[in-house]
């Protein structure tokens, strides 16, 4: 028969679409074909949700606060904040996160003592990552000799790592430990690795910037841990002591604004870049209405003048008062980030969140006692208005989505106000995105292994930070109930998925030759993920086709509908698909793409239509076919093609509607009788239509196809 | 309450030695410490509740947790959430055999403090650090790096006793005379509802009734 199908199944060979070929599966970043043992494990579409419970490690701290630092295009460094009752000592997890296979790996932790003994709270946390592989350096025993390097004054700290051959931290096979940094270009190891030539190196220094509250207010304000290696944080903990008189110490410091502090109600820290070694500013929001200012800090400032881990040379300044609308939140509040659009296009500014707003402030209104640092501030619009979602008036936390060029904004939780994603706007305009709900599913390990873990918000607050299009999302509570952290790929919601970085599904190219109708293309795909009774649909995802520029990508992108029918599309010798996927929905939860297959017609006999022997003849030079399955509605335009058998040469072509070389008739009784061709569909089944060419040659073997067009 | 000596290595680093002067100390205070590669540099402070018994101290979300696993270490440790422990398991006892009584709590908590105190005092004998009436102050140089230049302790022994300033008296509060109601109804104690009396108490009480 002549109606053909093509089928793929994401089984086969892929590349990233960065590296475009149209003979295999290709994926964006967030995108990923995945293999297991039964059919359903088989799919592609964005990386599954990917699930930490922080209080059921070993070790169970509550995690909030999460700071994501990325390691590779695979692996990111999950840190999260302890949210356990104030403590005069606070926990700091990692989490080592592989995009690849979804899999959160509990690395351990550190527990920080602070200078100030009292219960701390934290509110603002982040980690940063710094790599120094400047000039070169040689080993002898534990003595490391740089050429051209700064260590000393690049506040390097005792306890980080160095590594040595290379200045890219990927490639280090063994870290050594740094016991001391006695001057530019001298440092003291804790143990040998032998004779090192000159050559490259990279110092690898972790910090952790906590801003905390007190229950002795005056100790509150921004503490500084220095030192810090990945291997601390193990799951029997490491303990970092607070600093005393010495800096640059594996310890921690107390950045403090005064002699007395007055940075005590922070809101949370803000981190720009890092300009030099010796300067990343850091901003700290204080005071929650009448009181709201930005104290601004040098955290990497020499620290002079310590005594008991307490220096004032790393504050810089504090800007006057300004009162917001709305209450200042204290969760992590505050983002340093440039967006590409808005009032705030190309300007690197700090933005924070009221409970009815999201503020703005150009980093360079930062200045010492100016009280109007506030530039200007979106308030809070529902997509599709207030008449479509009810404000939430909660608004609780804010991060800058880079790869989207976005702001998420995510709400108090609170009788399950969802949260939103949006461009910064200062007039009025509705949010862009709305997301997540309240369905109450726990996500513990006890939970029932049916149901799929998505982002519930059980009427509480989440704290998230992206991270190369991921979003990671901590709920902020205490128990292991719902102390749960989730990857959630945002970056591939199918609003952004056709910008750089695409994050896309696109189809090999798919064969089909000699087509000449194409008819539909039929999806498989999850339609719950999860048991019968627990799981989920997954988020919707919308499918376009091209027929040309497949080769080199060139070819136009057109959508289907939902009926993924293809009539009435020019076919070609292939064709390719590609798919774009929402997950900015109620549950996030993507979908998962198997197969597809597509249904054409090619150029042999129409499949409407069945050669017959009995009604053809030779003698008569006829051709003729039973009409065995009915189009549903009038008869299209056929063509008739006459081949010689044996050189494969064209005899005739002739069509139904405009027939020059010959004539066609159309039998209902079994060929009984014969009367003038009509476009009728089939009535019965003893329908048959013939042709009879005006002139044809004799003792030629012919092959007669009867198609459409 | 933790005892930490001068020179004390810690429980989980041997290479981390006290440079604070002997004493008993709160367990959150700090308590500096050097490295035993670099002995002359302070190189920060750890609580003293980490010195004695290690990170375990932090592992835990539950302060009674982290008692119960305190004195799986140290069945006699002075540790505030050890000592909690302690004090709930005697107030479980007495629960158990029926002789919980109204001022149990205060008996519980004031026994604990005895013993904390004692063993305080027995540490301090044991080790000849600090014995009652003796002064310990410690003296140390630094330079402008934090570098130790020298350290000076000096003991003062004094010929007698600390002195102990005896409980202020406190007057009566002046009570209004209220007039005494003798009831005119026969009443059997046991009748009477112990509203006033904790409930837990209460359920003893009952208990030994019914004994």
């Amino acid at each position: 028969m002549a109606k053909r199908a093509t089928e793929h199944t994401f089984t086969g060979s892929t590349t990233l679409y960065t590296s475009y070929d149209s003979t295999k599966t290709n994926l964006g970043q967030l995108i990923q074909q995945r293999t297991g043992l039964t059919a359903i494990d088989k799919f592609a579409g964005p990386m599954p949700i990917g699930l930490a419970r922080p209080m059921e490690v070993s070790t169970p701290i509550p995690g909030v606060y999460p700071h994501v630092i990325p390691i590779d295009t695979n692996t990111h460094w999950v840190f999260l904040a302890d949210n356990a009752t104030a403590a005069n000592t606070r926990r700091i997890i990692k989490y080592t996160y592989s995009i690849q296979t979804g899999v959160f790996t509990w690395d351990g932790y550190i527990t920080v003592t602070f200078p100030t003994a009292t219960a701390h709270t934290i509110r603002g946390f982040r980690m940063t990552r710094d790599l120094y592989t400047t000039g070169s350096a040689s080993v002898s025993g534990t003595t490391v000799t740089g050429v051209g390097t700064a260590w000393q004054a690049s506040n390097i700290a005792v306890g980080t790592r160095i590594g040595f051959g290379t200045a890219d931290p990927n490639q280090v096979s063994v870290w050594y430990e740094i016991a001391s940094v006695n001057s530019a270009t001298g440092i003291t190891l804790v143990a040998t690795p032998g004779t090192i030539t000159s050559g490259p190196y990279v110092i690898d220094e972790l910090r952790a910037l906590i801003s905390t509250t007190n229950a002795t207010v005056t100790n509150g304000g921004l503490y500084v841990v220095k030192g810090l290696r990945e291997l601390l944080f193990k799951n029997t903990g490491t303990v970092i002591p607070a600093a005393t008189t010495v800096d640059n110490q594996r310890a921690v410091y107390w950045l403090a604004d005064a002699s007395t502090v007055t940075n005590t109600i922070t809101c949370g820290l803000a981190i720009s870049d890092k300009d030099s070694w010796t300067q990343q500013y850091i901003y700290c929001i204080d005071g929650l209405t009448t009181t709201n200012r930005v104290y601004k800090y040098n955290v990497r400032a020499s620290l002079t003048g310590l005594a008991s881990g307490k220096s004032l040379t790393g504050f810089v300044l504090v800007t006057g008062v300004s009162t917001p609308t709305g209450t200042c939140s204290q969760a992590n509040n505050g983002r340093v980030g440039t967006l590409n659009h808005g009032p705030g296009n190309g300007i690197p500014s700090l933005y924070f969140a009221t409970t009815t707003r999201i503020y703005r402030t150009a980093l360079i209104d930062i200045t010492s006692g100016n009280t109007g640092w506030q530039a200007d501030s979106m308030v809070e619009v529902p997509p599709g208005g207030a008449s479509t979602y009810p404000l939430t008036n909660a608004l609780n936390y804010v991060e800058v989505a880079d790869t989207i060029d976005r702001l998420i904004v995510m709400s108090s939780g609170s009788a399950g106000a969802r949260s939103y994603v949006t461009k910064y706007n200062n007039n009025s305009d509705p949010f862009d995105h709305i997301f997540t709900s309240d369905d109450k599913q726990y996500d513990q390990s006890i939970s029932d292994s049916g149901s799929v873990a998505h982002p519930a918000i059980s009427a509480l607050p989440f704290s998230v930070w992206a991270e190369a299009g991921i979003c990671y999302m901590a709920r902020i509570t205490t128990t292991a109930i719902i102390n749960q952290v989730y990857a959630v790929p945002l970056g591939a919601h199918w609003t952004y998925a056709g910008s750089s970085p695409y994050q896309r599904l696109i189809t090999p190219q798919m064969l089909t030759p000699n087509a000449t109708t194409l008819y539909h293309v039929y999806v498989n795909s999850a339609q719950q993920i999860g048991s019968g009774t627990m799981g989920l649909p997954p988020e919707p995802y919308r499918m376009y086709f091209r027929t040309s520029g497949i080769t080199d990508d060139s070819g136009t992108w057109n959508l289907l509908d939902d009926s993924h029918d293809l009539t009435g599309i020019s076919p070609s010798t292939s064709i390719q698909f590609m798919f774009e996927f929402k997950i900015l929905g109620l549950t996030c939860i993507p979908a998962r793409i198997y197969n597809l297959s597509v249904i054409y017609e090619d150029n042999t006999t129409d499949s409407h239509y069945q050669p017959s022997v009995g009604q053809s003849s030779t003698t008569n030079k006829k051709f003729a076919w039973r009409f065995s399955t009915a189009f549903g509605g009038t008869v299209p335009s056929l063509t008739i093609r006459l081949f010689d058998a044996v050189t494969g040469a064209t005899l005739l072509t002739d069509t139904t509607v405009a027939h020059s070389s010959g004539s066609w008739e159309k039998s209902t009784d079994g060929g009984s009788n014969w009367g003038a061709y009509d476009t009728t569909d089939k009535i019965n089944e003893t329908t048959y239509i013939r042709y009879t060419p005006t002139t044809l040659g004799d003792n030629i073997k012919v092959r007669a196809l009867l198609t459409q067009n | 309450m933790i005892h930490i000596e001068k020179g004390q290595k810690f429980f989980e680093d041997e290479n981390l030695v006290v440079s604070t002067a002997t004493g008993d100390y709160a367990d959150n205070d700090l308590i500096e410490f050097y490295n035993l590669d670099n002995p002359n540099m302070v190189a920060g402070s750890f609580q003293a509740q980490y010195i004695k018994y290690g990170n375990i101290v932090y592992k835990f979300n539950d302060n009674q947790v982290l008692g119960e696993e305190i004195l799986k270490i140290d069945p006699e440790s002075t540790h505030a959430a050890a000592s909690f422990v302690k004090m709930n398991k005697e107030l479980s006892r007495q629960m158990e055999e029926g002789s919980l009584e109204p001022e149990s709590l205060t008996q519980v908590l004031s026994d604990e403090q005895t013993s904390m105190e004692e063993k305080m005092t027995d540490s301090s004998t044991t080790t000849e650090q600090n014995p009652v009436g003796t002064v310990e102050t410690t003296t140390t140089r630094m330079d402008g790096d934090g570098n130790i230049i020298d350290s000076t302790t000096t003991t003062t022994t004094t010929s007698k006793e600390v002195p102990i300033s005896p409980d202020p008296v406190i007057a009566p509060a002046p009570v209004d005379e209220v007039p005494v109601v003798v009831p005119d109804i026969q009443v059997n104690p046991d009748d009477i509802t112990p509203t006033a009396i904790d409930p837990t108490v209460s359920v003893i009480k009952k208990k030994r009734i019914l004994i």
